[in-house]
């Protein structure tokens, strides 16, 4: 129950949120002598970019012919086009640290985290928070960076107006609040747009998504024109969402000119009387004037400061609220002693939504160095209580044990190392076949031994009909191997492992009849000796169990041998009765 | 084991075939890029309308734009009058105003544009010959619908047209400029080559190292991918601290390509600003020389060096043309593949009227390419109103006779023949009306139960007739439990219903499309045991009534057949009965066997 994960509880999420947020930076590194660097280069830029005025003004009036003027000129500008290149690359190079250690720390998180958290979302849904998510990260800190120098920069410009003409200076000061109220608006119809783009591309995106694998049906239906025409109207949606969104923009654009100009007509009004009544020189009034627009530059820069922490917020708030789940325990609680002991389900129950039970009061035992079988529909909790015994869940109430003791108490590393396990699908690791064998293993192992296991697990011939044997590079991306011989594989890495448990999870499902007797001679082998608990359709090796415990409903049926539940349980008499009208 | 060591090899040889196929077909894109790329153009109906105003609209800017400095020369050289700055004013809103229509302008065509060239793309994808999709898989065709499409407008308006633009530009400011200092204008001209071609080799050297970093990225995506794929694994193997490290090898790498690229940038800005600095020194150097010699004003020198500065930032961005119009090409490489690709149903037909009869394939094969078959040489005969069954490894041809059938695929040599005639003589949607699908992984599309069911079903069907079908495929109980019935969504994918509910549902959409020739390829695959006899009985029911082909390798759906192909490893095809067949094929022996042995035990 503390464990699960909830994407839901909207009405905490914002306050709550924002606290993971402070958590996360909380947990990464982040490159402090770096960012130190940034702020020192923005507040030079800003300097420097003073400086140069003078000069502009210089150029605009036609004064460039004084003494020195042209030295200055290029000295300046070289400078100061060094110091900002340079202090773009540092901003950069914060960003990528910043973001490489945001994904390490998501990825290790995610490594190390309760399965259960991956019941809701799917595994590969994970991938992205790590790529792309992750580049979001940086912004809160640059905006927080970015707000020092604008206000370095604010206040630089301002103190050189106020030495040009100071009431004039004071009254400029206005623009601030201005641009502020005035990007606030803006902002909101921005809000307002994004939406309505994000919508309109998810609608499209959606649309395609789901024709573009089906198009076969879609021939083999005659369908095409009806298709056609539903495509031609997804696009017009998006087209409409387009222009909805410039016909919004076209009315935010007069009104951030508006607040630019407000100011900068009161400032040229103004000056060009003083000029005209000859208090002001024009060289002082153009300088006022260069001065102004870049205080209106920092001004607008100061409204962005919040998007940046609103980008942050909006891009990390998953891997935030992910990093904040405890990391399984896979240190501390018992050690389990040395050998085999009987599992036992006690009134266990489990679900994975409020609400829908998934086990309901189940009890049973698997006892020790015996085949166990669990039978049952789709759906009836067969691979849950796989999972709880992997302890990739929690049980929800009752209790499972290991000989005496509480699964929940022991040792997780240990157990885990206890327990072998053959998956329904993606069995493989990225590596080469030898790693996949050894995969696991803390020891050195021999050619000999991955030899044997894999003659063992019927595996060795079609490994040595591969170019590279056993250096050939796999993975569950790539399908060099089918399906048998990717879980002859497995069985090889389980025959490796050594367990004293035996997990098996369909394992003979998607499996050609013609290779199915082969997989069955290997698992044959790897059950020797060992307490086995497998979910299986196949009668085969059902009927190899010593002990079955029928599922229905996420109730147990019966539970017992072959015999016993053949005549308790009529779910298991109709499977046999369907399997005799198959001869 | 000897006949797998040759399936193997085929394999194999196989893939490497296919990615020497590739590399030829990248060459072949490299070379006639631009002639694909007109046929693009030319196909993508372009909304000319929209594209001629907002030409219009942005030379009225260009034009206007460029007398402004002239305008407020005036002002910056000490005229303070209540003119001045009036007119100084006028001139900025008036700019402000024109480049917000242009900017609408602008977009709107894009949108448009945008919208088009998608119907276009969309209307192709649809009738394309499907075996363009065992190349391209159709998947990755979305982001080609919804993001590289988007490319194209690029092209038309930020290159196609900022070209004519920087060109009219530079054309009318060299005119303005020498009006004020012809020489001047000649000298400067010099350094014109010298900016475009130096953010030209800037633009060639950023693509070598953002291509890295794409290539660190996609790289950094497909690893995570793979690990995240075995998260159980990994943890039930107890390998988290192995995969943290793996995995932040991979990270750290994409650092450092994105690193060199940052490093590369701070060199590539250095060397533009020194460059960049020479003609504003040759600028100010001849300033000073003409207004020692009197013949410039002050307010003529103003405008001459703004007009400097936009004669260099136009040729600096000609050169940077070639490099966006490159990596445009490179984003709407598939998009313009898909365009110049065949369509099917396009041929001539012989007749409209479609034969019912028997099917006979007659020296069939099939290759996906030279040399490696995955039909050969096959020939045998599906009765008509019999039930045939296929069987064989996976992977021996199965699908590829299905697929054959559906005229997804045309055989690469040999007949297929209906009623005597060659199936390609018939028309391609009337010969589908006849055939209905059942298949392995029962595609759906949001929407409604009904909306599925009746998937490509044009006449009139009541509900009635509908349920009663349902009731037929044992689907009738569950359509009546949900709480909307027949118009309860099915989620994207049809996600919101089991493997099993979602097989039914395509048995009832299948049965009320009243076929001649029902088609069914591996109906049993996402079906527990109990389903699998329901779906046997379906069958049985409409035995002898139509047409029927399964593919399967269910002993009990395959003992039913009145006739039994079997699909070797070698891809060659014996036909025969169940008996003939349990007599003489050894496979078949051993796929039926297999599961005897089970039943015998029980008895």
């Amino acid at each position: 129950m503390k464990n699960k994960f909830s994407f839901k509880s909207k009405i905490k999420e914002s306050v709550s949120s924002y606290k993971a947020l402070i958590g996360l930076y909380r947990k990464v590194k982040i490159p402090w002598i770096i960012i130190l660097f940034v702020l020192l280069f923005m507040f030079a830029v800003k300097e420097l970019e003073a400086q140069l005025v003078p000069y502009t003004t210089k150029i605009m009036t036609g004064a460039i012919d004084s003494h020195g003027f042209l030295g200055g000129f290029v000295v300046m500008t070289i400078v100061y086009g060094m110091v900002e290149a340079v202090q773009g690359s540092i901003v950069e190079l914060g960003n990528a640290i910043t973001t490489r250690n945001v994904r390490r720390t998501v990825w290790r998180k995610l490594i190390y985290l309760p399965m259960s958290v991956f019941d809701k979302e799917d595994n590969q849904s994970f991938v992205s928070r790590i790529t792309q998510d992750t580049t979001g990260a940086y912004a809160a800190i640059a905006c927080v960076v970015q707000l020092l120098a604008v206000i370095y920069g604010l206040y630089t410009n301002f103190s050189k107006m106020l030495k040009i003409y100071d009431s004039l200076a004071y009254i400029m000061l206005s623009a601030i609040p201005i641009t502020i109220i005035v990007s606030i608006i803006c902002g909101k119809m921005q809000y307002k747009m994004e939406r309505i783009i994000t919508e309109s591309v998810s609608a499209i995106t959606n649309f395609y998504a789901e024709r573009l694998p089906n198009l076969n049906h879609i021939k083999i239906s005659n369908m095409e024109d009806e298709e056609y025409r539903k495509g031609v109207e997804a696009n017009n949606a998006k087209y409409k969402a387009d222009v909805k969104y410039w016909n919004i923009s076209i009315l935010q654009g007069p009104l951030s000119t508006f607040a630019q100009y407000i100011n900068q007509v009161i400032l040229l009004v103004v000056a060009s009387a003083l000029v005209r009544a000859g208090v002001m020189k024009m060289t002082q009034m153009l300088n006022l004037y260069n001065y102004f627009l870049m205080f209106m530059g920092n001004a607008v820069l100061l409204t962005s400061v919040w998007q940046g922490v609103k980008t942050s917020h909006g891009s990390c708030a998953t891997i935030a609220r992910l990093c904040d789940i405890e990391d399984e325990m896979l240190e501390g609680g018992t050690e389990i002693g040395i050998g085999q002991k009987d599992i036992t389900f006690k009134n266990v129950s489990f679900s994975y939504e409020e609400g829908v039970d998934v086990l309901k009061d189940v009890s049973f035992t698997i006892p020790k160095g015996k085949i166990t079988a669990v039978v049952g529909e789709n759906g009836s909790g067969k691979s849950t209580i796989i999972k709880l015994i992997e302890r990739f869940n929690t049980v929800d109430s009752g209790d499972i044990l290991i000989g005496s003791d509480s699964i929940s108490d022991v040792n997780l590393y240990k157990w885990r190392s206890l327990v072998g396990h053959l998956f329904q699908s993606d069995q493989l690791v990225k590596g080469s076949i030898k790693d996949n064998i050894c995969y696991g293993l803390e020891r050195e192992c021999t050619h000999e031994e991955i030899t044997a296991a894999a003659k063992l697990a019927k595996a060795y011939d079609f490994i040595m009909e591969k170019d590279e044997g056993f250096d050939t590079q796999i993975s569950n991306f790539n399908n060099r191997l089918s399906g048998g011989e990717a879980q002859r594989i497995a069985v090889a890495r389980v025959i490796m492992q050594k367990p004293e448990y035996l997990i098996m999870d369909e394992a003979t499902s998607g499996i050609d009849i013609v290779n199915e007797a082969e997989i069955i001679e290997a698992l044959e082998n790897l059950m020797q000796g060992r307490t086995v608990i497998m979910v299986a359709h196949d009668m085969q090796l059902i009927k190899r169990a010593d002990n079955i415990v029928v599922l229905n409903g996420g109730t147990v049926e019966a539970c017992g041998d072959f015999d016993t539940v053949s005549r308790e349980s009529a779910l298991f008499r109709k499977y046999l009765s369907e399997r005799s009208i198959c001869s | 084991m000897k006949m797998r060591k040759e399936k193997n090899k085929n394999g194999r040889y196989g893939k490497i075939e296919v990615k020497s196929g590739d590399i030829g077909s990248a060459k072949i894109i490299h070379k006639d890029v631009w002639k694909r790329f007109f046929h693009t153009c030319k196909v993508a109906n372009i909304p000319y309308f929209t594209l001629f105003i907002y030409i219009a609209l942005s030379i009225a800017h260009i034009t206007f734009s460029v007398y402004i400095p002239q305008v407020n020369a005036d002002f910056f050289n000490g005229d303070a009058s209540v003119q001045s700055i009036a007119k100084f004013f006028g001139c900025e809103l008036l700019i402000t105003a024109i480049v917000q229509v242009v900017l609408y302008a602008n977009q709107i065509f894009r949108a448009k544009t945008n919208r088009n060239l998608r119907n276009v793309l969309w209307g192709k994808i649809l009738k394309v010959k499907p075996r363009f999709y065992d190349k391209v898989s159709s998947n990755t065709l979305l982001s080609r619908i919804t993001i590289d499409t988007e490319s194209f407008n690029a092209f038309i308006l930020d290159i196609l047209w900022q070209i004519i633009m920087s060109v009219y530009t530079l054309v009318l400011t060299l005119k303005e400029m020498s009006d004020i200092s012809l020489k001047a204008s000649f000298v400067l001209l010099i350094f014109v080559p010298i900016s475009f071609f130096m953010s030209f080799i800037m633009g060639r050297l950023n693509i070598k190292y953002e291509n890295a970093v794409k290539f660190r990225m996609s790289n950094l995506t497909d690893y995570l991918s793979e690990l995240v794929s075995c998260l159980p694994i990994i943890k039930s193997f107890n390998r988290q601290h192995y995969e943290t490290e793996r995995g932040k090898k991979v990270i750290d790498e994409y650092f450092t390509a994105q690193r060199n690229l940052i490093f590369l940038d701070v060199g590539k800005q250095f060397a533009s600003i020194f460059v960049g600095i020479l003609p504003e020194i040759a600028i100010i150097m001849m300033g000073v020389r003409l207004l020692n010699s009197n013949s410039l004003d002050a307010a003529g020198w103003y405008v001459f060096y703004i007009y400097a500065g936009t004669l260099f930032s136009f040729a600096a961005e000609l050169g940077g043309y070639w490099q966006s119009t490159k990596s445009i090409q490179g984003q709407l490489a598939t998009v313009t593949q898909v365009l110049l690709e065949e369509e099917e149903g396009i041929d001539h037909y012989v007749s409209d009227i479609i034969e019912s009869g028997d099917i006979a394939f007659d020296g069939v094969s099939f290759a996906y390419d030279e040399n490696n078959y995955v039909l050969n040489n096959v020939s045998f005969t599906i009765a008509k109103n019999k039930t045939t069954a296929i069987v064989g490894y996976s992977g021996s041809g199965k699908s590829t006779v299905i697929k054959l059938l559906e005229r997804i695929y045309e055989p690469s040599k040999g007949r297929i023949l209906v009623g005597g005639k060659e199936l390609k003589e018939y028309g391609l949607s009337g010969w589908r009306d006849k055939i209905a699908v059942v298949s392995q992984n029962s595609p759906m599309i949001s929407g409604t139960i009904k909306d599925n069911i009746l998937y490509g079903i044009k006449r009139e069907v009541s509900d009635e007739e509908i349920m009663a079908a349902a009731n037929l495929a044992y689907i009738g109980n569950f359509i009546r439990k949900c709480p909307d019935g027949l118009n309860q969504p099915v989620g994207q994918f049809g996600s919101k219903l089991s493997g099993g509910q979602r097989q039914k549902i395509s048995i009832v959409r299948a049965i009320l499309s009243e076929p001649e020739i029902l088609i069914l390829d591996e109906p049993t695959a996402s079906l527990d045991i109990l389903s699998i006899n329901e779906v046997a009985e379906i069958v049985n029911s409409l035995h002898g009534k139509i047409t029927i082909i399964i593919a399967a390798h269910q002993p009990r759906l395959v003992k039913s057949a009145d006739s039994v192909i079997v699909i070797n490893s070698d891809h060659t095809a014996v036909q025969g009965t169940h008996s003939s067949l349990l007599a003489t094929d050894e496979f078949y022996k051993k796929l039926i066997n297999n599961d005897l042995e089970v039943s015998k035990d029980e008895e």
